[in-house]
């Protein structure tokens, strides 16, 4: 017998499902909330910080901290968005601390294989070589723009495009009003298509 | 709308990354290890306990001490003995007390 019937009584539990039985030590509930969450976090924290092993080590600890703040989790904002005030804050807390330990804030993917990265494209059609590489170079000027960018406004940006937020969602995520949210993203997207010029015409034919 | 915007379109060529299958395992895990105290949490956990119960032990035994009532010394049993002969005497004991402190 299960020592959580719960699981097997919702077998879609929401979060707000799942954060009652975490606050009750279920390890159970908590692994099926990292994997329902894991895309999202992990992928937003690695277009972040641009560095996919410690962005695996930031992604733990927000689930950590969710794990933690299960007992005091009032359901009154959405989980979604209370998830990623947790990813902003351990994000800029890693900024700040790379600041202080006088650390390259934004590590150059040219200096490095990025093999994770890599091993991770979809292989959707069989392309030549020379294809393969101009879509890896252009994927690389693509994060490397995206890394470019002020912190609010990356965030902004990968929480739009990749996570598809609200303005409402994102406002809330970065604390902020919906115009300024909104600003946020008009000047990303000027920086953006000023560095990445050269690829919008070639972006349909690769 | 910016949903047309090729710019936001070219961002789709570089997708977020993906996790591996066994992050959320390795979360799980990584729970595991740091609700459990370390070794050197669990000396001082056992530290923590000895000390405690000394300082349990020496207060009880202070406190108990003084309750104790001091040891009979050897004028207490006559003191006693003295009362009783008092008491078995009866009112011509008072006459001879009142005489004896004349």
């Amino acid at each position: 017998m299960s020592p959580h019937p719960s699981h097997d009584s919702l077998p879609h539990p929401d979060d707000v499902a799942l954060m009652r039985l975490i606050a009750e030590g279920d390890e159970e509930a908590f692994r099926l909330l990292v994997e329902r969450h894991q895309h999202l976090v992990c992928g937003t924290i690695t277009k972040m910080l641009g560095d996919p092993i410690e962005a695996e080590d930031l992604a733990q600890q927000v689930f950590l901290r969710v794990y933690k703040a299960a007992k005091s989790y009032q359901p009154s904002a959405q989980f979604k968005t209370w998830l990623f005030t947790i990813v902003r804050n351990l994000v800029l807390n890693e900024y700040r601390r790379r600041t202080r330990a006088w650390l390259q804030p934004l590590p150059s993917q040219d200096d490095e294989e990025s093999g994770s990265y890599d091993a991770e494209l979809p292989d959707k059609t069989a392309k030549s070589p020379d294809q393969q590489a101009l879509e890896k170079e252009m994927m690389r000027a693509i994060d490397r723009a995206i890394l470019a960018l002020p912190e609010q406004q990356r965030l902004a940006v990968i929480l739009r495009r990749y996570d598809e937020f609200s303005y409402e969602e994102i406002a809330a995520v970065l604390k902020t009003t919906v115009p300024s949210t909104k600003s946020l993203l008009f000047r990303a997207r000027e920086s953006l298509r000023e560095a990445l010029q050269r690829y919008l015409g070639e972006g349909e034919s690769i | 709308m910016e949903s047309n915007d090729p710019i936001w379109k070219l961002l789709d060529r570089s997708p977020l990354p993906e996790p591996d299958a066994w992050f959320a395992a390795r979360t799980v895990a990584r729970l595991r290890r740091e609700r459990r105290p370390s070794w050197t949490g669990r000396l001082a956990g056992a530290f923590a306990w000895v000390g405690s119960t000394a300082v349990v032990a020496v207060l009880a035994v202070h406190f108990w001490g003084a309750q104790t009532p001091p040891p009979h010394s050897a004028n207490t049993a006559k003191i006693q003995e003295a009362l009783n002969y008092i008491a078995d005497r009866g009112p011509e004991t008072d006459l001879w007390l009142a005489t004896s402190i004349q």
